[in-house]
């Protein structure tokens, strides 16, 4: 009884924690500036008794709570029992509220706040104490009723709030679409039909964003009077926008049919030097082609139409080809202290430099015309006009592009030239060659791959590769001399012979005569576009397709591959062959036998070594071409990794080998896990040089060590294992010596035997072991009297030991 | 044709569907035909009488309103009953609107009552008690007890406080 009653306390004083706090609804009063005029209700008084009565049959209860406690009159009338009616009517005129409770009187109940509930705890525990036992629980049963019906309260309340909302949700829609109809009809009173016609598709969304449409209340004829001029300005701002869009869809059309007149001069004028022809944009600037395009909508724009204006194309041209080369001259002096009288875009420091976009490597001339331009567009449009032709026909001015200039002339002082004087046309005639330090390849102690570019190569390499290796204050190149540049320079030359014959079919540098936006492409895949896109079946040179004279074509770059390297070891090395052209020539035996064996021989011979050398590269292109681009890319990427890591693991292991330990890399690759890997895994793109190989060695001979660690750990895990079975007897120190015999010893089940003597005590001595650590556990736990020890926990044991054993009978049975 | 006089002695002369719309009017002319003899209005001017013509006027075409039945909530009854002529006509001066409703009350014209009461419960309604004060024109007469009571004073407490 007692427990029960306690339970109802408990419950009953949850309820000052799980009372609901509020829940409001409806206008806030806690206002600065008071609404309403003053004084106009002044004569309300007035009124008779019934009168009043009537008003306030049309109030809530929050406005009969707000006049209860404006003046003492309504008070005393409002709060008084006799006015129970009107809270009465007041709450009903509130859709769904729910009904006052027993514990709120009207006027909280109108407040929405429940918190005036808040029971006194010291009073409910007077009242507990103060209560006979007998009665305790039928006050506690009143409590829980209260709590009850407190909750539900709450939660109808909570209900009664959701629907509200919806429903003044809802109304607000209704009313909302009301005064659209509504300011609809006004307005085409107005005259403004045909454009509120034209409006319907889109939902009337310029009259329905705007505030007086989104007002949810009843229309207001004066109100609008205020506001018409608001919406006739809107409209006119439409209509507007509509006029601007319908001359925006006209001129890009007529700006489109521009562009297949700038494809007929093209063709006629300027297709073989196609990308230093001016662009779309450039021929949609012209005043004569702006003149055709802004006519009016009634005129019919042909491609004809333009046809008038091959006539001037040639002085454009000349004039649009002047205006960029200033362009270029302005780009490349800046930053640059240059002595008056040299034409800086002459220079050989100038002739490189980065789009700012793409990051490709672009000389001058390619950055007249760079693609990247193509597409930008102005988005600050100053006209109509300029606006419909960025984004007809895009723009080419917008593209940034980085200097290339500090880098290059690090290459020039390499060979020993004033970078100030030198010009592209003097270090073509000079023809040095350069290796590149940072890409120089090597396996172990030889350095076995070495690139070997000129100098324009080399600055297209640099530019490429812009990596912090390569930005360094010293010149990462450095220039060949002597015997190697003069070999180097034969093998360019070698080299040269083949690029003639292969440039057609080979170089990216076909584009298409229809759409001049497909390009950088080969003779093949612009072929194919061709007949796929514009259905033409057999593709003409020069009047289907061009080629692109104007690409530079770089000399291929030259390899100096040591013999040591195999050909099965050659496929990493193509990533890098193919980003720079193909192999031009390859496996150069020995660079000094091959210099010495070219000099040596007459001309017959020296003919018979490029044959061979060529029978080689092709060999090796066969080799290239069996995959598509991105299947060989991946193949290549692991074949790489592949064999840095085999070049690593020979490397690491001669090193140990000679460190003395060659007997525990035997043992180790005799092991699943191998002991190669996991030490030269980290930076594996990296080859590792002495250098390298000092820094890692303390690391690799402690992984050594504790690799040697794991193995006997495993060995004996292993061993120990097999020889063990039971926990508690292996901690005997008989059979810890037994066990822990050396692995030559043949420990079998008779190597035990001995101890079955020993086992009778063994078993007392274990039983009360763990009896006396089961008592000191529960001691730690609970208060125990001294005297109830062993023999309690020792009968216990018992009992749970044989009731165990019945268990397991019953249960096999 | 129903012929009334009103209390300053003007005297007004309505078809009989505009006038038996007045539950007094109606009772006066006992549902007969046209009444000859001018029925005396005392308890409205002219003023007011024009005003109430001018409702019954715009209402006489209106099918009889059913019956609203009591407990009706306040949101379905306004949409239905006041339209945007009815809220445009009520929009009048404090001192007519009161007359009007006396007079509607008077002469027994129910939805002219209601329209009047509804008018005046809505300048009413969200408003706070020190706006309602104001707009009975009358200064806080309350103790600072009844203040404290009212909750208020709570209120102000609470605010000052947070």
């Amino acid at each position: 009884m007692e427990d029960t009653a306690f339970q109802q306390l408990r419950e009953a004083l949850l309820l000052y924690d799980t009372a609901p706090t509020r829940f409001t609804v409806g206008p806030t009063t806690n206002r600065r500036h008071p609404r309403g005029w003053i004084g106009s209700l002044k004569d309300m008084h007035t009124l008779p008794l019934d009168l009043l009565f009537e008003i306030f049959r049309h109030l809530e209860p929050v406005d009969v709570l707000s006049l209860a406690r404006s003046t003492r009159d309504y008070r005393m009338l409002l709060m008084s029992k006799v006015s129970a009616p009107f809270w009465f009517i007041a709450r009903r005129n509130i859709v769904g509220l729910p009904p006052c409770p027993t514990f709120l009187t009207s006027a909280n109940h109108a407040k929405h706040d429940m918190r005036v509930h808040d029971p006194d705890l010291e009073k409910f525990l007077r009242v507990w104490g103060s209560t006979d036992v007998s009665d305790r629980c039928a006050f506690l049963s009143d409590q829980e009723k209260l709590r009850q019906e407190l909750v539900e309260f709450a939660d109808a309340g909570r209900d009664w709030a959701a629907n509200a909302k919806k429903r003044a949700a809802a109304y607000k829609a209704e009313m909302q679409q009301f005064r659209l109809e509504k300011v609809i009809e006004k307005l085409r009173d107005l005259g403004w039909s045909d454009e509120l016609d034209r409006m319907a598709d889109s939902g009337y969304l310029q009259l329905s964003s705007m505030s007086f449409v989104g007002i949810p209340t009843p229309w207001n004829e004066s109100l609008w009077e205020r506001v018409q001029q608001r919406f006739v300005e809107t409209m006119d701002h439409a209509k507007e926008q509509r006029l601007r869009h319908e001359r925006f869809e006209l001129w890009f059309g007529r700006l489109t049919v521009m562009r297949e007149a700038v494809l007929s001069f093209r063709r006629e004028f300027g297709c073989m030097t196609f990308p230093q022809f001016p662009r779309d944009r450039d021929f949609a600037a012209l005043p004569e082609v702006e003149q055709i395009v802004t006519r009016p909508p009634e005129a019919s724009i042909t491609v004809d139409s333009f046809s008038h204006l091959s006539a001037i194309v040639p002085d454009f041209l000349v004039s649009w080809e002047q205006k960029r080369l200033d362009d270029l001259e302005a780009f490349v002096r800046k930053d640059m202290d240059l002595p008056d009288g040299v034409r800086a875009t002459d220079l050989a420091v100038t002739q490189f430099h980065k789009c700012g976009m793409c990051y490709a490597p672009l000389d001058l001339r390619q950055m007249i015309s760079h693609s990247c331009g193509e597409y930008q567009y102005y988005w600050e449009q100053r006209t109509e006009y300029e606006e419909a032709s960025d984004r007809a026909t895009g723009s080419c001015l917008e593209v940034r592009y980085r200097q290339g200039t500090p880098i290059i002339r690090k290459l020039l002082e390499a060979c020993g030239q004033d970078y100030r004087t030198v010009t592209a046309h003097e270090m073509d005639e000079l023809d040095p060659m350069f290796h590149c330090r940072v890409c120089d390849l090597g396996i172990g102690d030889v350095e076995n791959y070495r690139e070997v570019f000129s100098w324009r190569t080399g600055a297209r390499h640099i530019l490429r590769n812009m990596t912090d290796l390569h930005d360094h204050e010293d010149c990462v190149f450095e220039a060949l001399r002597g015997d190697l540049l003069m070999s180097a320079r034969s093998l360019g030359k070698a080299a040269a012979l083949t690029e003639e014959q292969e440039m057609y079919s080979a170089q990216r540098n076909w584009f298409c005569g229809y759409c001049v936006r497909q390009r950088n492409s080969t003779h093949k895949e612009i072929c194919a576009h061709i007949h796929a896109e514009h259905n033409v079946d057999r593709p003409v040179e020069y009047h289907d397709l061009f080629f692109n004279l104007t690409e530079p074509i770089y000399p291929r770059s030259i390899f100096f591959i040591h013999n040591s390297v195999t050909f099965e070891e050659l496929p990493p090395y193509y990533q890098t062959l193919i980003q720079d052209g193909q192999v031009a020539l390859v496996d150069i035996p020995d660079i000094e036998k091959f210099v010495q064996a070219w000099e040596t021989t007459d001309v017959n011979s020296q003919d018979a070594l490029l044959n061979a050398q060529e029978r080689l590269r092709r060999e090796i292109t066969e080799f290239v071409s069996l995959g598509t681009f991105e299947s060989w890319d991946r193949v290549s990427e692991r074949a790489h990794k592949e064999n840095m890591l085999s070049a690593r693991v020979r490397n690491v292991t001669a090193r140990l080998e000679k460190l003395g330990r060659g007997d525990e890399l035997q043992l180790m690759r005799r092991s699943k896990h191998g002991m190669i890997p996991p030490i030269c895994l980290p930076r594996l793109q990296i080859p590792w040089d002495e250098f390298v190989w000092e820094r890692v060695e303390v690391t690799v001979t402690k992984a050594m060590e504790r690799m040697k660690e794991g193995r006997l750990w495993a060995q004996r895990h292993q061993l120990y294992s097999r020889r063990l079975r039971a926990r508690d007897f292996a901690a005997l120190p008989e059979v810890e010596e037994i066990v822990t015999a050396p692995p030559e010893v043949v420990v079998t089940q008779d190597s035990f035997s001995h101890l079955s003597a020993m086992i009778p005590d063994f078993l007392v001595n274990w039983r009360q072991s763990k009896l006396g650590t089961l008592e000191a556990l529960l001691r730690e736990s609970v208060d125990l009297p001294e005297h109830n020890s062993g023999e309690y926990f020792t009968t216990i044991a018992t009992n749970y030991h044989e009731s165990s054993e019945e268990y397991m009978k019953q249960s096999q049975i | 044709m129903v012929t009334v006089v009103v209390s300053d002695g003007v005297t007004f002369t309505m078809e009989q569907d505009v006038a038996f719309q007045c539950g007094l009017i109606a009772d006066f002319a006992g549902g007969g035909g046209d009444q000859e003899e001018p029925i005396p209005i005392q308890a409205v001017n002219s003023t007011v009488m024009r005003k109430v013509i001018e409702y019954c006027e715009h209402h006489r075409n209106d099918p009889p309103q059913p019956e609203v039945p009591e407990g009706t909530p306040l949101e379905r009854k306004d949409r239905r009953g006041r339209d945007a002529w009815d809220k445009q006509f009520i929009q009048v001066e404090q001192e007519l609107l009161f007359e009007i409703i006396l007079a509607a009350n008077y002469l027994n014209i129910k939805p002219l009552l209601d329209l009047g009461c509804s008018q005046v419960a809505e300048m009413m309604k969200g408003k706070t008690p020190a706006e309602i004060q104001q707009m009975f024109n009358i200064v806080n007469g309350f103790t600072a007890d009844e203040e404290a009571q009212n909750g208020e004073g709570e209120e102000k407490a609470r605010n000052l406080n947070s």
